[in-house]
């Protein structure tokens, strides 16, 4: 089995997985990170999305050999480490999460978004946010959250 | 699982209060910037136990038992919150601890599901709290040498009113664990409330934010496997041989072997590969040879169901209630009407598909998982390996969903048997594949409702008979006479009906179904809300003032629906035919009116708003009973608009979210939310505003076109 190092925020990890294990199960199973889920093995419902220098990826359809030593990979536990993001506390605020299983994945999401673009309009939220899904319902408080944070950050 | 009877309530034993060693539940470190969350308990880090639920250090600190499973409904804090109010702490600084099955500390009832978590702890974890209160007053009158009357507590302190002399609770502790509790201590009035009522801030949501909080497929336990199993794709298939050679070629893989599990009637075959991590599982599973003995194959669809359940909507059934004169069903003097509804099978599809870790080992049993019965899968694993109850343990984290889904153990089992068999811990993950084909279904029903009305809209008869799968007569030897007294939950708001029944014509058929959100009244509310509103316009009365009519006697009902109609501005709409549309439903001891409004535009129809109306008495969290009900709302939306299991030559078609499509965020229309605010007995919050929503579209729809719509899923763009 092939050896890798991958950056993940901002560490770097170096293990041994088989070529075509997706990147979810190698933070899940390799490296300990837990934080980004499985829900479908699929890209259907966006638990596992991680970023990649920036940008909303879906680690359940990512082989760890596509990826390379030289992409910056960000986890929820990279999220908000050392103080919490705007959008966590937002989340916090608007007490978003019900059982909370998919809430790592809406949040990357979010960031992401907010990462390319700092004042999106409803719909723009609408379209970033549709690849994650919510059982338990908490759509209406992601989209507040994400709102009250778009004004918060704009204020300034 | 247990099944918990509306009303019911379970009193919780009060412990001796002597001080006692704690049992060591599970551990996972986590902390988030606002607070701490210990579940491994030891004496030394929790302090003195109080009773079961209440542990205080010497310095003050309060920590506070999580009974049950917090699968997103919010009793991981809402439950110790019942204890605090009374206890008199300040909430924002006690510590939660989760415990797993522990029957000696909480007694029998550690389940989730019938919403009825708050419902049958309201009193007894109140008594618990306000009890200890008493003991530490006690303890400080003592130490003082006054009377216990000049002493109250507040916010973790016990005071004397005359001096201000002031003890923090850890300095009273250790002799308050000496005295004998007050079995039935004075409560606080819901005016006195601090933190009940208020919307106080979640606990577990931090983590939640975070990705620190830990749920079933999370854990990992020293020298474990993971298992996959590859299971037959229809109910009574057989494993006729399989090849697991290629199998065990991949790097990973340690073992390979048959499955049988035993569900209801019927034997679940699979073949399981075991491996060290869950992909190296997966490729395993991929390269499997299996030969399937599909010998006893019923070829159904659902079509072929629905087809049934019209043969034997004929069949007499079983009458469940009867009363007054059923002639005047057919009493010509009156308008008289028969329509049929109909409502397809329903997938849970929890985000975290089922898993657990089983680990048998010299008579002893450890579970860890997602379960919303600790109590019944212990039993339950206590039976099928033939070991004592007390030698099984269950540990339970957070839970990616519930949706009654857990409260069924087959997964448990599957992954003891395969642990008993290989002798090493067993995770076994289902894929959303498994999870998808493995559904204990929401039954399917069809409902032929008959009714009788006068002209002034009195209901003069009604019948109501239903056709389906009794939930709990699915074994063998079930005597399908049997039929559940609560089978007709949801439809059986108290309207005025001078002659009624009810029947159910039992149905036995090859799809495993279970509990699914709200249950029977997921499909009672659609046919009964459906068909009165058919009934007013039969006479030409307006949906809702026809309901207060019927409602008469009832203020509480009549409340609700006022509110309703002053919120929605109904009588305008109804009679401009704007596209409104209301469903009235009581369930869980809680009443539930939805609102929606409809529109019509360039050739596409679109849900303006929904206005929910809700009234479950007192609350302890108003701001997570908004939280359930606008999750409800969409997952009901999902279920009146989406959703419907198809099934071909017997097997499951759905298996994933591309086939079995899930609302999105672009997809929730603006929710208003009204509750009622009284002083009215606690009732359920966690399924009562699920029902109301089908049939409130199909009413609204049918006030903007004029077109019934008697059968789930409605494609709005079929219209």
């Amino acid at each position: 089995m092939p050896n890798y190092i991958l950056s993940i925020n901002n560490k770097d990890y170096s293990f041994t997985a088989d070529a075509s294990t997706p990147l979810l199960w190698v933070l899940r199973d390799h490296l300990g990170l837990n934080g980004t889920k499985y829900g479908c093995g699929k890209g259907l419902c966006g638990a596992c999305t991680v970023h990649l220098n920036g940008k909303a990826v879906r680690s359940c359809s990512l082989p760890v050999s596509a990826i390379g030593s030289a992409t910056k990979i960000t986890t929820i536990e990279g999220i908000g480490a050392s103080k919490l993001h705007p959008l966590q506390e937002a989340w916090i605020k608007e007490q978003v999460p019900q059982c909370g299983y998919c809430q790592s994945g809406q949040i990357m999401s979010a960031v992401a978004l907010l990462n390319r673009d700092s004042s999106p309009n409803e719909r723009a939220i609408e379209i970033a946010m549709a690849g994650n899904i919510c059982r338990c319902g908490t759509y209406p408080r992601i989209k507040r959250a994400i709102q009250a944070t778009i004004s918060q950050i704009n204020k300034k | 699982m247990e099944k918990i009877k509306i009303g019911r309530r379970e009193f919780v034993k009060l412990s001796s209060m002597a001080g006692s060693l704690l049992a060591l539940g599970f551990y996972y470190p986590a902390s988030s910037k606002t607070t701490t969350i210990i579940s491994k308990n030891q004496a030394d880090e929790l302090g003195i136990e109080l009773n079961g639920y209440i542990f205080i250090e010497k310095t003050g600190q309060v920590s506070i038992a999580s009974p049950r499973v917090e699968i997103g409904q919010g009793v991981f804090q809402s439950l110790p919150m019942l204890v605090a109010e009374e206890l008199e702490v300040d909430i924002s600084k006690i510590k939660i601890i989760q415990f797993g099955r522990d029957e000696k500390r909480f007694g029998r009832l550690q389940n989730v599901g019938g919403s009825n978590s708050i419902r049958s702890s309201w009193l007894p974890l109140r008594k618990l709290g306000a009890s200890a209160r008493e003991v530490l007053i006690e303890a400080a009158a003592s130490r003082w040498k006054v009377i216990k009357s000049e002493c109250h507590a507040e916010q973790g302190e016990i005071i004397h009113r005359s001096t201000g002399r002031k003890f923090h609770y850890g300095e009273l502790v250790e002799e308050a664990s000496e005295l004998s509790a007050p079995t039935d201590p004075v409560l606080k009035k819901p005016s006195e409330f601090k933190i009940l009522g208020k919307p106080i801030l979640r606990q577990d949501i931090p983590l939640k934010v975070t990705g620190q909080a830990q749920f079933g497929i999370d854990l990992k336990v020293e020298g474990m496997l993971y298992a996959t199993v590859e299971h037959c794709p229809i109910i009574n298939g057989k494993v006729k041989n399989f090849n697991a050679q290629k199998s065990l070629a991949i790097p990973g893989v340690r073992k390979v072997l048959a499955t049988k599990t035993k569900v209801y009637r019927y034997m679940r075959e699979g073949v399981a590969v075991l491996a060290d991590t869950f992909w190296a599982a997966q490729q395993g599973r991929k390269v499997l040879e299996i030969e399937w003995d599909f010998t006893d194959r019923e070829n159904f669809t659902e079509d072929s169901i629905s087809q049934k359940f019209k043969e034997a909507s004929v069949k007499e059934g079983k009458s469940l209630i009867t009363s007054g004169n059923l002639a005047e069903l057919e009493n010509n003097k009156y308008h008289l009407l028969r329509s049929e509804y109909e409502c397809p099978y329903q997938a849970h599809a929890t985000m975290e598909p089922m898993n657990c870790i089983v680990s048998v080992k010299d008579n002893k049993c450890e579970f860890w998982g997602g379960t919303q019965g600790p109590g019944y899968f212990q039993r339950f694993l206590a039976e099928t390996l033939g070991i004592p109850k007390e030698n099984v343990t269950v540990n339970v984290p957070f839970t990616g969903g519930g949706l009654g889904r857990r409260g069924h153990e087959d997964f448990a089992h599957e992954a003891a048997l395969i642990a008993k068999e290989v002798g090493v811990p067993i995770k076994l993950v289902w894929t959303r594949e498994d999870d998808m084909l493995l559904s204990m279904f929401r039954p399917a029903t069809l409902n032929v409702m008959r009714g009788a009305i006068d002209a002034q809209g009195n209901l003069i008869a009604l019948q109501n008979k239903m056709i389906i799968q009794d939930l709990d007569l699915q074994e063998a030897d079930a005597n399908q006479a049997d039929v559940a007294d609560w089978i007709f939950d949801g439809a059986e708001q108290p309207y005025k009906i001078s002659n009624l029944n009810r029947t159910v014509v039992p149905m036995l058929l090859p799809v495993p179904v279970g509990y699914w959100r709200s249950v029977y009244a997921s499909t009672n509310s659609f046919s009964m809300e459906c068909f009165i509103d058919e009934l007013a316009d039969v006479v030409g009365k307006d949906p809702l003032d026809f309901r207060k009519q019927l409602l008469i006697d009832q203020p509480r009902f009549i409340k609700v629906l006022e509110v309703a109609a002053e919120k929605s501005d109904w009588k305008r709409n109804w009679a401009a035919r704007k596209g409104i549309g209301l469903a009235l439903v009581n369930s869980f001891g809680t009443i539930c009116c939805h609102v929606i409004k409809v529109s019509k535009s360039k050739g596409v129809f679109k849900i303006n708003k929904i206005i929910s109306v809700f009234d479950c008495g007192l609350m302890v969290n108003p701001d997570t009973v908004k939280a359930q009900i606008e999750g409800n709302i969409i997952m009901g939306l999902g279920a009146a608009l989406t959703h419907q299991i198809h099934f071909k030559n017997g097997e499951v078609v759905e298996k994933n979210f591309d086939t079995y499509k899930m609302p999105r965020l672009a997809d929730v229309p603006p929710i208003e939310i009204h509750l009622i605010k009284n002083e009215e007995e606690p009732g359920g919050v966690g399924e009562p505003s699920l029902p109301p929503v089908a049939p409130a579209l199909a009413n609204a729809l049918f006030n903007l076109t004029g077109k019934r719509l008697r059968k789930l899923p409605i494609d709005l763009n079929q219209l």
